[in-house]
């Protein structure tokens, strides 16, 4: 109750961290049942022993959604005018949508093996070249053992790659399948040309491809499936690899903010968002996807696998104050965190929805879609309100406080 | 899919098809104004009052109707080419945004079909029970974890009583708490058959004087508040609701009258008090019909306290916002 109520600040704190999840997702990395029942969080959501691990938790960011430009352009990157990734095929040859998801499982082979190896060469690097002796010195068992945290020395240890956009990549794979090969719309190579052009001249097949196929977020199995899918992927391409330390390779799905930068690399996308905008946050749905509220984007956010991403996952959540006020409105926070946590979910921290986020849902509407009035009895979308009524509200939103 | 998805799927009314089904209009989840702990509101699609200050117009017509928001469009023109029946142009007057000529459109859902922007939407989507509970039991352990569950609301739930019915009698069954959200305007026999499987009612007091009441929702209010006394006497848990709008039903006389009878009930969990606010006034619009109460300005938090206490001095338990 006290922690919701600082949560109802709007301050995005604190975070929730989930042990049901957490600890089985320690123990299949190798660790004790006390070790796991004793983990901390370092840097953002990344659980480990203290004193007892060398985590690299922040090993790598992988863009996820970069994957999908690469499989519609047969590995060339027509930013850098490069064939950096593998020829796995010309989108006029992908006649189902396997096809496809095949692609995308061997570009994402590809791309995390490179990511790996080249971890793994830093790795050695700071071993051979730049040994922390004092640290190592307070971590158990280097002394034991004679090695420093970098060659090695400690208990566990773990490097952990974060993957980037799921979102993006979910809901980017999910379009193709919905409207390229399901309703057969539009052809593969008609949407990748009108991918190449950024959507000019084509506003109407952007809408379509935001409107009209599934979203992750929304509890609808068929985007939630294929986003898990496009998780999993990346997921179980990371497992495959161990560090020099010894150690295991374990997967994350947070992106601190590298969602920006990565975005600004990565060319238009099937999703319907335009070149070198932002990708998704986290774990969370595409802004403005989200639009069947919060529990069904807490629902759909837990259909991730939460145990194999033992490096930490990251949703953040928005309410409206109106959601959240009162001591019913501190019950419904946290019944919105037990049930996500009940299934399966691994960390959540909210934010309330403050004046400044409702001028900007005015402002740029696209990415607020979701944004509910929630009215006794009532039923729209702020976005769809006219500009006076918007005003209205905003002023009311002030009031609460 | 999801429901709103499936609104704007490529097949939007829904068949009407083979047994018994629901026109609804809206399905929310995360409601939590509406009958305690995180609930889903359906919204049924009719009523047969016609209240001016209605938040919810596309809630009172019993069949689909269709609507256009003028903010979502792109100006494709695509509605404009696909209308067998020529029934929309572009508003001459305002260079921006349509005008659908609606008698002349047969709903056949064609141009909301191509508007990927949903600028045009056909609300009101036939259900079966079966598609309504595949909905309602994604949230199940939200409702469990909450003590929330399903609340029935309109237009006027009860203007569908058979679907109703089966709806509230099938989510009773699985176990999930239900509510309604009603005007109480509906014959008793129906009204009791329905409420066996009612947990909770949400009912309104609009007016408490019959002449006024027939004036501004078009129905005498002798059923309902005959209702309100029969349901006291079974004894089901009730919220009553007042929508309190300036001018219309905010005299002292009024409040006085109403905080009198609903002392007489001895089953009233709480006296709701929902301030006027003009959320609704945009969706007239997009229906092509004119909002009788524009101009009328929202009360204030004070002014709405004010009224608060005039029941809360006559002992009632009051709550604002629902």
């Amino acid at each position: 109750m006290k922690a919701a109520e600082i949560s109802r600040m709007g301050l995005g704190v604190p975070a929730y961290f989930n042990d049901r999840t957490i600890i089985p997702a320690l123990l299949s990395r190798g660790l004790t049942l006390e070790d796991a029942r004793d983990y901390g969080i370092i840097g953002c959501v990344e659980p480990q022993v203290g004193g007892k691990t060398e985590g690299w938790h922040d090993a790598a960011f992988f863009n996820m959604a970069k994957i999908v430009e690469l499989t519609l352009n047969n590995g060339y990157d027509k930013r850098t005018g490069m064939q950096v990734g593998l020829k796995t095929g010309d989108v006029t040859e992908m006649k189902s949508f396997d096809d496809v998801m095949a692609a995308y499982a061997r570009q994402m082979e590809y791309f995390v093996g490179l990511m790996c190896h080249a971890d793994n060469m830093v790795d050695l690097a700071h071993g051979q070249n730049v040994p922390l002796p004092f640290l190592s010195s307070l971590v158990e068992d280097c002394i034991g053992r004679g090695k420093s945290l970098q060659e090695g020395g400690a208990i566990y240890n773990f490097s952990g790659p974060q993957g980037v956009g799921v979102a993006n990549a979910g809901d980017s794979l999910t379009a193709i399948k919905k409207l390229c090969f399901d309703e057969k719309v539009i052809s593969l190579p008609e949407l990748k040309d009108i991918l190449d052009k950024d959507f000019e001249g084509a506003e109407n097949i952007r809408q379509m491809l935001v409107n009209r196929a599934p979203k992750y977020g929304n509890d609808d199995d068929y985007a939630d499936e294929i986003a898990v899918e496009s998780a999993n992927i990346y997921c179980g391409e990371v497992n495959k690899y161990r560090n020099p330390r010894g150690g295991q390779f374990q997967p994350g799905l947070y992106p601190a903010s590298a969602n920006v930068p990565f975005g600004a690399v990565v060319g238009a996308t099937p999703d319907g968002r335009k070149s070198g905008t932002p990708l998704a946050d986290s774990v969370s749905p595409i802004g403005g996807a989200d639009i069947s509220g919060p529990t069904a984007t807490v629902n759909s956010v837990a259909k991730l696998d939460h145990e194999v991403t033992s490096n930490g996952t990251l949703l953040n959540q928005k309410f409206h104050p109106n959601a959240v006020k009162g001591e019913e409105g501190l019950r419904n926070l946290i019944n919105v965190t037990e049930t996500y946590f009940k299934n399966g979910g691994f960390h959540v921290q909210y934010n309330v929805i403050d004046r400044s986020t409702l001028l900007e849902a005015q402002d740029k509407p696209e990415d607020f879609r979701g944004l509910v009035v929630r009215v006794a009895g009532y039923s729209a979308f702020f976005t769809a309100l006219d500009k006076s009524l918007q005003d209205d509200i905003i002023s009311r939103t002030e009031q609460v406080f | 899919m999801n429901w709103r998805q499936k609104v704007l799927d490529f097949d939007n009314i829904g068949d009407r098809g083979e047994g018994l089904k629901g026109l609804v209009f809206d399905i929310q989840k995360f409601a939590i104004h509406d009958g305690g702990g995180i609930r889903t509101l359906v919204f049924l699609k009719g009523c047969p009052l016609s209240c001016p200050w209605c938040s919810n117009p596309e809630s009172l017509a019993g069949k689909p109707e269709i609507t256009f928001v003028c903010n979502n469009c792109i100006g494709c023109g695509k509605c404009l080419e696909v209308c067998p029946v020529d029934a929309i142009r572009q508003d001459e007057s305002t260079g921006r945004g349509l005008i659908i000529d609606r008698d002349r459109c047969t709903l056949c859902g064609r141009c909301a079909r191509h508007c990927y922007a949903g600028a045009i939407n056909i609300i009101g989507r036939y259900l079966s029970i079966q598609e309504l509970m595949e909905m309602i039991e994604r949230d199940r352990k939200f409702y469990e974890q909450s003590n929330g569950g399903v609340t029935f609301s309109g237009g006027e739930p009860t203007a569908q009583p058979e679907f109703l019915k089966a709806a509230l009698k099938e989510t009773q069954r699985r176990g999930i708490h239900t509510a309604i959200e009603t005007s109480s305007f509906v014959k008793w026999p129906t009204y009791a058959s329905i409420l066996e499987h009612v947990d909770l009612v949400l009912t309104d007091i609009k007016h408490m004087d019959d002449a006024e009441h027939k004036r501004l929702t078009g129905v005498s209010n002798m059923v309902i508040l005959e209702n309100l006394r029969n349901i006291a006497g079974l004894g089901i848990p009730v919220k009553i609701r007042l929508p309190l709008i300036p001018g219309y039903n905010d005299s002292r006389d009024n409040l006085e009258a109403t905080a009198d009878f609903v002392k007489g009930l001895n089953n009233v969990q709480s006296l709701d008090i929902l301030p006027y606010h003009r959320l609704g006034e945009m969706k007239w619009g997009q229906l092509g019909q004119k909002y009788a109460l524009a101009g009328i300005e929202a009360l204030t938090l004070e002014e709405t306290e004010a009224h608060g206490r005039l029941f809360r001095d006559r002992g009632i338990k009051v709550s604002i916002g629902g």
